[in-house]
């Protein structure tokens, strides 16, 4: 450890730790507790300044919420539109990326650099294209269009770790299992996917979450018909009415589950998926 | 130039104690060899001296001061480390200067050191280089001069032949002893190669187990262990216990189970002591004698190039046996053996 | 018995060699086809299409005459120049910021303090919270009427403009704190695989912390951290929604412009040509980020 001699006496981790702590707190707790505050505020009191706290508390923000179809709707598509991403994304990514990990494919370069664009390339400027594009297509405001473009810029995440996991494959391993009398099919089956269900679980967690919280691109290619959470909270938080009880409404049940999902899946996580999939360029 | 000691060195890493009670001193100008099995806490007390780790009790000295309060980067201690850790975005120049960089030595100065120390070890040409464009043996010895370039007062070694091929290192060990007594600078170095030991060490420590198990000069380690762990570990050595039943012509009469045995040995010892006695293959000849002489059958035969070694098979006990030339014994030959009265007696069973 | 030499290899053998490395050639583009295929309908079809539209002409829908009237536009009316400076504004300071802060916490780290593990994963949290959620939490924050400025009101001060101003700084603080996680994983990544030993040889040649840090641990670092921050940078530069919410009335970032005369004013034309330019800064600065990183890859392994 670097700093295991930072600070003489031993106050070195503990300062680190209050640092660190006291940024959690201010940066991350006292605002999600804010948040679900302006979610419970009483909407007849209201909750105006210089009160702290909101002077009464109520569920009615949430009642009103859920009695519109616009939340529902919102939660539906969400929940639905997220799963069927990261499918799309698997089933894409395994083959290409067992290619790109395992094969000497032609023309690798371009390849790579093909899945890398979607990451490096501001989102708006693909939402321009395949919005003046689906609208042609007819596939502008549809579920299936919204599915399509998040899958354009959350599939280079999953083809990259999947890559990374097919490569970190020992060639050893392989040419064991063929020594041992393993044909193609058992050798895919039995050795391959199994070793790279790892990566696949990460790269379907990136590509569920990523999928959840994608914006721009829903917004310009979905919105009105489709709306997604984030769009609708858009909705609650832009213009010149802000609805900050709404928002937080819609905030809550948008970071529940993804954050429950981080908690679950923080082994997924792990530092060489993400360095895999972003690290190197 | 100093003198480094250890005084009850204790370090536990969770369950495991990798190093428990560790006295050690190592004189000024000193090669003090660490020698000890994989995982027995060489390394653990090298970084523990280094100041890189804490020791969990004891302590260090260094010229006879306490260095607890020193934290590593403040201790004039040099480390050649067994992965050599050499900055891999560093050149060799680089590499060599960056402890006097760390000490603030001016330029021109700096630029001369390192200039000497990469000449001593024989890189003068290679000084801007990267590590990964050079070979195994290369980087240890940019490791060595990185390390010596600073003058410090201990230098300490942690298995920096250990990846290197057979010859070289049989080269590359001469060259740190020329250049050992050269600095005369106080040097503990930790190896598993009991050759390796043997060949450089002023002094060896042998560990086992994170214990310090004896300290002697080369021969002494070698001819008279005081441990049956020394005994094995340095060299090959025919283990037999033994009782003491009596003595004859300043002899001590041993009963071992091949027999009773002539023993002679500078210290006293009792009627009933019980110990172990360590012959060395090599002492041990096949032909007939009056003293300690036994018969067994020839079991195996393997021709080492300068030597054969056999395996005997005295009653129930298989003796080892060395002598020079090709096999001139067939296996299953009945033979006698000549035990010399002066084994290493262990006062340990 | 004969010995057998090795002759040349009979035409049979050949073409049955030639035959396999078609086979294997149809195979991997097999495999390829599903993401790469997807990818090519997808995003380089739209990509033409933002670049044709921009001059005027379209690969898909009425192809009207080439032009260059909406980049004279974009160079000649204020407020898009004005807009793209402004991304560029966000894209830069965010960046700084974001890679100055997660530089040091990565670094502390490294040291073991108590709690490091509750840390490592709370630190995390920010990754999977949508950059809207998080400028409706930093806004129910530092907003003019906000929880903070509540309570130092409490105390008769004047809480400073955070929102809503000319330089954006309320949206470059949530930029940061979106960011500074993300770069901190990548970042420790790097930094957890540099190995001990080096640090250690580092410190044993006297190398005091701060020292370790700057000489060994930061160099070692620079792929990782280069990477982190050029896509930070070229994220908060093409970012929408947090600008949209938070910027003043002028100057708007360049994506909310896009935006309007998307959805607003239907001009296709002039997004086109504001993303090409967008796109072409972008492209500009990643060329000059393989520059550096070439420029230093001898050093780096
Ligand atoms: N960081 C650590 N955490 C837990 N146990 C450790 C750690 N480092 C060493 N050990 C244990 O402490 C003991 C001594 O380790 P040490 O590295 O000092 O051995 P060594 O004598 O240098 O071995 P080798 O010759 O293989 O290098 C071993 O049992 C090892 O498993
Ligand atoms: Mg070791």
């Amino acid at each position: 450890m670097i700093g295991t001699r930072l600070f003489p006496g031993g106050s070195g981790p503990w300062l680190i730790a209050a640092l660190f702590f006291g940024l959690t707190l201010i940066g991350l707790i006292v605002p999600m507790i804010v948040g679900v505050l302006w979610s419970l505020v009483n909407p007849r009191a209201g909750w105006f300044p210089p009160n702290l706290v909101p002077p009464s508390l109520s569920l009615d923000n949430w009642r009103a919420m859920f009695s519109v179809p616009e939340m529902g709707e919102a939660a539906v598509a969400s929940f639905t539109i997220a799963p069927l991403v990261t499918a799309l994304c698997a089933a894409l990514a395994l083959p290409t990326g067992f290619a790109l990990g395992r094969r000497a494919v032609p023309f690798r370069r371009a390849i790579e650099f093909l899945v890398l664009a979607p990451i490096i390339m501001p989102g708006i400027v693909i939402a321009t294209g395949l919005g003046s594009m689906f609208i042609r297509f007819g596939l502008a405001h549809t579920v299936l269009g919204v599915i399509l473009v998040q899958t354009v810029v959350v599939l280079p995440f999953m083809i990259r770790i999947v890559t990374a996991t097919f490569e970190a494959v020992p060639q050893d391993l392989i040419d064991a299992a063929r020594n041992l009398g393993a044909g193609p099919l058992s050798l895919a089956w039995r050795v391959l996917i199994p070793l790279v269900v790892p990566g696949l679980f990460a790269g379907g967690v990136f590509t569920f979450i990523g999928s959840m919280e994608e914006f721009v691109l829903t917004f310009i290619v979905g919105s009105p018909h489709v709306r997604t959470l984030p769009v609708l909270l858009f909705a609650y938080l832009g213009g010149r009415s802000q609805i900050f009880t709404y928002a937080a409404v819609v905030t809550i049940v948008l970071l529940v589950p993804t954050i429950a999902l981080l908690f679950t899946a923080e082994r997924a996580l792990k530092q060489e998926y993400l360095a895999a999939g972003l690290g190197k360029m | 130039m100093a003198q480094v000691e250890l005084r009850g060195v204790t370090k536990a890493y969770g369950a495991t104690a990798a190093v428990q009670d560790v006295h050690l001193e190592a004189r000024d100008g000193e090669f003090l060899t660490i020698l000890g099995p994989s995982g027995c806490g060489k390394t653990t007390t090298l970084r523990i001296i280094a100041g890189l780790l804490d020791p969990d009790a004891g302590e260090v000295l260094l010229d006879g001061q306490p260095v607890h309060h020193l934290p590593a980067h403040r201790r004039e201690t040099a480390m050649v480390f067994q992965s050599y850790a050499l900055f891999p975005h560093m050149t060799v120049r680089e590499n060599v200067a960056f402890g006097l960089r760390m000490r603030r030595v001016p330029g021109e100065e700096r630029l001369a050191r390192v200039e000497e120390a990469l000449t001593m070890v024989e890189l003068a040409g290679l000084g801007d280089r990267y590590p990964r464009a050079l070979s195994g043996g290369q980087q240890q010895r940019v490791a060595v001069a990185r390390a010596v370039v600073t003058r410090p007062k201990v230098l300490l070694f942690d298995e920096p032949l250990s990846n290197l091929d057979a010859k070289l290192r049989e080269r590359l060990r001469l060259e740190l002893r020329t250049l050992q007594q050269r600095l005369r600078v106080t040097t503990i170095y930790v190896t598993h190669d009991q050759a390796e030991a043997l060949v450089l060490s002023d002094r060896i420590a042998v560990m086992d187990r994170g214990r310090v198990v004896e300290v002697g000069l080369p021969t002494e380690v070698y001819r008279r262990p005081r441990s049956r762990i020394t005994a094995e570990f340095l060299g090959i050595a025919n283990l037999i216990p033994a009782t003491i039943v009596g003595s004859r012509n300043d002899r001590y009469l041993a009963e071992t189970a091949i027999g009773r045995l002539e023993v002679a040995w500078p210290e006293p010892l009792a009627r009933g002591d019980a110990v172990t006695l360590s012959f060395r293959p090599e002492d041990i000849r096949i032909a007939a004698g009056a003293v300690n002489c036994l018969s067994g059958a020839v079991q195996q035969a393997v021709y080492l190039g300068s030597i054969t070694d056999y395996l005997i098979r005295v009653d129930h006990v298989v003796v080892r046996v060395q002598e020079p030339g090709a096999p001139s014994r067939r296996v299953g030959e009945t033979v006698s053996l000549v035990l010399p009265t002066v084994p290493a007696v262990i006062r340990e069973r | 018995m004969g010995e057998v030499l090795p002759g040349p290899v009979p035409a049979v053998e050949r073409s049955r060699l030639a035959a396999r490395r078609r086979r294997d050639r149809w195979v991997d583009l097999l495999l390829l086809l599903p993401g790469v295929g997807f990818l090519a309908l997808f995003l380089v079809v739209p990509l033409a299409q933002v670049f044709l539209r921009s001059v005027g002409l379209a690969l898909i829908g009425e192809a009207g005459h080439f032009t260059w009237d909406h980049y004279r536009q974009f160079w000649v009316e204020a407020q898009y120049r004005d807009g793209f400076f402004f991304s560029l504004w966000l894209g830069v300071a965010s960046t700084v910021i974001s890679l100055a802060t997660a530089l040091t916490f990565s670094a502390l780290m490294q040291v073991r303090f108590p709690g490091r593990l509750v840390v490592s994963v709370l630190y995390k949290v920010p990754l999977v919270v949508p950059s809207l959620v998080a400028a409706f939490l930093i806004l129910s924050l530092v907003a003019p009427g906000g929880i903070l400025a509540r309570l130092v009101a409490h105390w008769g001060w004047e809480w400073p403009r955070l929102v809503y101003d000319r330089w954006g700084w309320g949206i470059i603080f949530v930029l940061v704190w979106h960011n500074v996680p993300f770069m901190m994983v990548i970042i420790s990544a790097v930094m957890a695989g540099i190995a001990q030993d080096i640090n250690d040889a580092a410190r044993n040649l006297g190398a005091s912390p701060w020292e370790v840090f700057r000489f060994v641990t930061v160099p070692l670092s620079m792929p990782g951290v280069s990477a982190a921050a050029l896509l930070v940078f070229i994220q908060v530069f093409g970012a929408f929604a947090v600008p949209s919410l938070m910027e003043s009335a002028y100057p708007l970032a360049l994506p909310v412009i896009m935006q309007t005369e998307m959805m607003d004013r239907a001009n296709w034309a002039l997004a086109s040509a504001l993303g090409s330019v967008l796109t072409i800064a972008s492209a500009i600065v990643l060329f000059a980020y393989y520059r550096l990183v070439q420029g230093r890859e001898s050093p780096a392994r």
